[in-house]
C-alpha cells in the first residue's frame, strides 16, 4: 500500500505542471478573454446589459478548448506519463525495483485520468459555480454533453495514446502517432455515416433538434450538481451507447498497455512509418469525406450566357423551359443595384444546337431581386398549356418602403424559338391585395388557373385567355389553410391533417397542392401524385396524401431521410424542389445539386451529387431526359442520373 | 563516384519523394474530383501549402541524419570536394521538393482539361510554388546544415519558416515604405508568376532570387567543407 502510495505521489508530482497547463488552458485563458470582451463590451455600450456574463462567455470558451485542445492535452499527457519512464535507462532502473510493471501502469493511467477529470470538469463546475446570471437555453444541456461525451472522448484518446506510448517509448514519435489516431476517433465518425449516437458531433446534432423542437426556458444558475442531477436522466439513454464504446475501448487500450509493458512488446516506429501514417490517415479522411459530398455526377455542357448583341455577360435568377427552348429571367453582369431592386430582362433561350444561342433581352421592368439570397423561384412559371408563355410576378418596392411591396403585376411574356421575348400583358394585381405585404409568390400554377400568395391575401388567376390573364373572385385570406399533427407524436407524428382552402369548383388534387402549399409557406416541398416530399438543412420527408374530405386532407409521414453530419457541413438551406419520375432533385444556397430516389418513399436514399465548385446557380429545370439544367451566371446541363432497377 | 553519390541519396530520400507525391497528388486529384471548391482553389491551396512545408521535411536530415549516425567523416572521405558532396545533395532534395509538383501538374493538366482554370494559369501556380519550395528549400539547408540531429535541424528549419512569415506580414503592412527591391529578396515573391501582367516586376525578381540563392549555397558549401575538414 505505501508502495502504491509512493507511486501515485511521483506520478502525482511529475504530472503537476501538465495539471497546471490544464488549469490555465481550461479555466485560466477562457477566464481572462472572456473578461477582456466584457470590457471592450461595456466600453462600447456602457448601459448594456452585461452585468456577469462575462463568466457565461467564458463557459462557452472553455467548452471551446476543451473540444478544440481536450484531445490534443490527453496526447501530451499520456506520452508524457509512458515515456518518461520506458524510455532508455530508466525502464531499466525501474525494472531492478520490486513493482510490478502492471501495477505501476495503472497507477500512471489513473493520474493521468485524474488530470484529465479535474481540469476538464473541474474547469466547468468551478465556473459554473462562480456564474451568477441565468444560463441560455441550450448551454446546460451542452454543458451535459461536453462533460459525458467530449471528456470521455478524451479518455479514449487519452488511453490510445498511452498506449501507443507503451509501444513506441520515443516520446515525438508516440505523439505523432497518437495524433495520426485522435485525428481518426475525432473526424472518421464525421466523415462515415455512422449512426448519430455513437459520435459526438452527432449527439450534438441530436441535442440541437431536441432544443428546436421544445426549446427549453433560461435555467437560474444552478450548481454543476444540480444541473447533472436534473439533466443527466434525460440524456442518459442517449449517451449510454457512446460512453459504452469510448469507456470500454479506454479499458481495453489500457490492459493492453500492461500487457505491453509486462512481455516488453515495443513498436519501432521509424520516420517512414510515422509520415505515411499521418499522411494516409488525412488522405483516408478526405476520401471519405469527397465521396459522400464530392460530385458523381457530370457536367455535360456549360455555356457563358451572352444574350445577342451584347457585350458583357447576363446572369440568369429564373428559368423555364420545355427542353428545347426557355426562357431566362435576369439582369445584365455589373448591373447597377438599389434598395427596391433591378431592371429585370428576360431573354429566350434554344438549347438545340450545341452552343447556347440565347435572344437579345426584353426589359420587364424594376423588381425586388436582393442579391444571391434571392432568386426568381416563386416568381416565375411556364404555362401548361401554352408553353410559349410564362409568367412572371414582378413586385416592387420602393425606398419609402423597403420592407414592404408597393407595386404587384403579373406580367405575361410570349416567346417564339430564340428571337427576342415579347411581354404580352400585364395585370395588375397590387389593388386586390389587403394591406402591404412584405412579399409575394406563385405558390402553383394549373392548366387554367394560377395561384398567387401576397402577405395574407390568396389570389386566383385566370388563364383561360392565355395571352390575357384575369383576376378571378376568389380572394382568400392564407391562414385559412393549415397543417396540424395528429395525436402525441408533436412534429413528428406519422399522421397530419392539411386543413383545405374553401376555393371553388378546383379538383381535389390540385386543391391539396395549393392550400398545402399555402399552408407550408416558406417550407421547400413538391408533389408527384400523391406523394408529398419536403426538405430542409436537416433532413428530406415524404408524406403520401391519404383521404381527401370536404375541408380536410390527411398526410401520412412514411419515410424521411436524415442528412449526414458532412451534408450539413458542406450544404446549406435548400431553396428548390422538383420531383420528377420519382427523383427528387434539391438545389441549396450553396449551390449543390442533390438528387434523391423517392421511388420508395419509405426509405428514400442520396443517389447523386453534383457540387458546383465556384459557379453560381440561383434556379433549375429538370428536362425531360432528365438532364438538369442550372442557370446562374453561366447555364450548365447536367447528365440524368442513372439508376440500377 | 558522383553517380555513386546520386544512387545512394536517392536510395535514402525516393521514401520522400513518393510520399510527397502521394500527398500532394492525393489532396489535388481527391479535392479536383470532388468539385466541392472551385479547381484553382484546390491547386493553389494544396501547392502552396507544400511548398511552405515540405522543403522543411526534405532539408532536415540531409546533413543532420548523417551527422548523428556517425557517417559524415566517411563521407568526407570521399576522393570528391565537399561542394559536390553538398550539390549532390541538394540536387536530390530540390528532386524530392519539385518533382510531386510536376507529377501533380501533369495529372492536374489531363484531369481538368481546363474545364475551369485555363491550362496556362494552372501551369503558372505550379511553377511559381516549384520555385518557392526550392528557395525556401536552399534557405532552410543553409542554416540548418551544422546541427547535431534532425529534431534540432527541424527546429531551426522552423525558425526560417517563422523568421519568413513575420517578414512577409512585415513587407505586407508597411509595403508603401519598403523599396520595391527589399520586397524582390523575400522567397514569397516568386509567387508572382501567377500574375503575367507583372513581367516587369518578375522580371526584377528573379534575377534577384537567383543570385541569393547561389549566395546561399555557396556560403552552406563553404560552411560543409570546413565542417568536412574538422571531422
Amino acid at each position: 500500500m505505501r508502495r502504491a502510495a509512493a507511486m501515485v505521489w511521483k506520478e502525482c508530482h511529475e504530472q503537476r505542471w501538465f495539471f497546471l497547463a490544464g488549469v490555465a488552458l481550461f479555466i485560466g485563458i477562457p477566464l481572462v478573454y472572456a473578461k477582456m470582451l466584457y470590457f471592450i463590451y461595456r466600453a462600447e455600450d456602457p448601459a448594456g446589459q452585461l452585468s456577469s456574463d462575462y463568466v457565461e462567455m467564458a463557459i462557452v470558451l472553455s467548452i471551446g478548448f476543451i473540444m478544440c485542445l481536450g484531445g490534443l492535452f490527453a496526447i501530451l499527457l499520456a506520452v508524457g506519463a509512458t515515456c518518461r519512464d520506458l524510455s532508455g535507462g530508466i525502464h531499466t532502473f525501474w525494472r531492478s525495483r520490486p513493482l510490478g510493471a502492471a501495477r505501476m501502469m495503472v497507477v500512471k493511467y489513473l493520474v493521468a485520468l485524474a488530470v484529465v477529470l479535474l481540469v476538464t470538469w473541474g474547469a466547468i463546475a468551478i465556473l459554473t459555480a462562480i456564474y451568477t446570471g441565468s444560463f441560455r437555453e441550450e448551454i446546460p444541456s451542452v454543458l451535459v454533453i461536453t462533460l459525458f461525451g467530449q471528456v470521455p472522448l478524451m479518455i479514449l484518446v487519452l488511453s490510445a495514446a498511452f498506449l501507443l506510448g507503451c509501444l513506441v517509448r520515443q516520446a515525438a514519435r508516440a505523439a505523432i502517432l497518437s495524433l495520426a489516431v485522435a485525428l481518426t476517433l475525432y473526424f472518421a465518425p464525421a466523415v462515415v455515416p455512422v449512426p448519430d449516437r455513437l459520435s459526438f458531433f452527432g449527439l450534438l446534432r441530436i441535442l440541437e433538434r431536441e432544443s428546436t423542437n421544445s426549446p427549453s426556458p433560461a435555467v437560474n444558475c444552478p450548481s454543476i450538481l444540480h444541473m447533472v442531477t436534473n439533466l443527466l436522466p434525460s440524456h442518459l439513454g442517449l449517451l449510454i451507447p457512446f460512453l459504452s464504446i469510448t469507456l470500454g475501448a479506454s479499458a481495453l487500450a489500457l490492459v493492453l498497455s500492461c500487457v505491453a509493458v509486462s512481455r516488453g512488446w515495443r513498436l519501432q516506429a521509424d520516420k517512414k512509418l510515422l509520415s505515411w501514417s499521418l499522411v494516409g490517415v488525412v488522405l483516408v479522411l478526405l476520401a471519405a469525406a469527397a465521396l459522400q459530398v464530392g460530385s458523381n455526377l457530370a457536367c455535360r455542357r456549360s455555356f457563358e450566357i451572352v444574350p445577342s448583341g451584347s457585350q458583357g455577360g447576363f446572369l440568369a435568377a429564373g428559368v423555364c423551359t420545355n427542353g428545347k427552348e426557355g426562357i431566362l429571367l435576369g439582369y445584365p453582369k455589373f448591373a447597377q443595384w438599389d434598395r427596391s431592386g433591378i431592371v429585370i430582362e428576360s431573354c429566350a433561350f434554344n438549347l438545340s444546337n450545341s452552343s447556347l444561342s440565347v435572344s437579345s433581352g426584353v426589359s420587364v421592368g424594376p423588381a425586388i431581386c436582393d442579391n444571391l439570397r434571392e432568386n426568381f423561384l416563386f416568381y416565375l412559371v411556364r404555362s401548361p398549356q401554352r408553353p410559349d408563355r410564362a409568367y412572371f410576378l414582378r413586385r416592387e418596392r420602393d425606398d419609402k418602403s423597403p420592407w414592404g411591396i408597393v407595386a404587384l403585376e403579373l406580367v405575361t411574356i410570349a416567346t417564339e424559338g430564340d428571337s427576342q421575348p415579347t411581354i404580352v400583358h400585364r395585370l395588375d394585381l397590387f389593388p386586390a391585395v389587403s394591406g402591404k405585404p412584405k412579399d409575394a409568390k406563385i405558390c402553383h400554377c394549373s392548366a387554367d388557373r394560377l395561384y398567387i400568395l401576397a402577405g395574407a391575401s390568396l389570389l386566383t388567376v385566370s388563364l383561360a385567355d392565355a395571352d390575357a390573364p384575369k383576376l378571378t373572385d376568389d380572394v382568400l385570406t392564407s391562414n385559412s389553410a393549415y397543417l396540424t399533427s395528429d395525436g402525441t407524436g408533436g412534429k413528428d407524428s406519422v399522421w397530419k391533417t392539411l386543413k383545405l382552402l374553401p376555393l371553388k369548383d378546383v379538383p381535389p388534387r390540385q386543391l391539396v397542392e395549393v392550400s398545402m402549399r399555402v399552408a407550408a409557406a416558406g417550407r421547400v416541398i413538391d408533389m408527384e401524385g400523391d406523394l408529398l416530399v419536403e426538405v430542409n438543412e436537416d433532413r428530406l420527408v415524404t408524406y403520401r396524401i391519404g383521404e381527401i374530405e370536404a375541408d380536410t386532407a390527411r398526410l401520412e409521414l412514411i419515410g424521411r431521410r436524415q442528412a449526414t453530419l458532412l451534408e450539413r457541413f458542406v450544404n446549406s438551406d435548400p431553396k428548390r424542389l422538383v420531383l420528377r419520375n420519382g427523383l427528387a432533385y434539391v438545389l441549396n444556397f450553396s449551390n449543390e445539386l442533390s438528387v434523391y430516389d423517392v421511388r420508395e418513399p419509405a426509405s428514400p436514399r442520396r443517389v447523386a451529387h453534383y457540387a458546383a465548385g465556384g459557379e453560381r446557380f440561383w434556379d433549375m429545370a429538370v428536362l425531360p431526359d432528365g438532364s438538369v439544367l442550372l442557370a446562374g451566371a453561366k447555364v450548365q446541363i447536367i447528365e440524368p442520373v442513372r439508376l440500377g432497377d | 563516384m558522383i553517380a555513386k553519390l546520386i544512387w545512394k541519396e536517392w536510395v535514402e530520400q525516393r521514401w520522400k519523394l513518393f510520399l510527397g507525391c502521394v500527398m500532394l497528388m492525393g489532396f489535388t486529384l481527391i479535392g479536383l474530383s470532388a468539385r466541392v471548391m472551385p479547381d484553382i482553389e484546390i491547386i493553389s491551396g494544396g501547392v502552396i501549402v507544400y511548398a511552405i512545408v515540405f522543403p522543411l521535411f526534405a532539408c532536415m536530415d540531409l546533413v543532420a541524419a548523417e551527422r548523428a549516425e556517425g557517417t559524415l567523416p566517411s563521407l568526407s572521405s570521399l576522393p570528391l570536394s565537399a561542394w559536390k558532396i553538398l550539390a549532390v545533395k541538394v540536387a536530390v532534395g530540390l528532386a524530392v521538393c519539385v518533382v510531386p509538383m510536376v507529377a501533380t501538374a501533369i495529372a492536374t493538366c489531363l484531369l481538368t482539361r481546363g474545364r475551369e482554370a485555363t491550362t496556362g494559369l494552372m501551369l503558372r501556380v505550379y511553377g511559381g510554388s516549384a520555385c518557392l519550395a526550392a528557395v525556401l528549400f536552399i534557405w532552410m539547408l543553409a542554416f540548418n546544415l551544422r546541427q547535431p540531429t534532425e529534431a534540432r535541424a527541424a527546429v531551426v528549419g522552423i525558425c526560417v519558416l517563422a523568421v519568413m512569415v513575420v517578414s512577409l506580414v512585415f513587407c505586407a503592412s508597411l509595403s508603401r515604405w519598403i523599396p520595391e527591391y527589399f520586397i524582390c529578396i523575400h522567397p514569397v515573391s516568386l509567387l508572382i508568376v501567377i500574375e503575367p501582367r507583372e513581367m516587369s516586376r518578375i522580371k526584377a525578381i528573379i534575377p534577384v532570387q537567383a543570385v541569393l540563392t547561389c549566395g546561399l549555397f555557396v556560403w552552406a558549401a563553404f560552411r560543409f567543407s570546413r565542417d568536412g575538414r574538422a571531422a
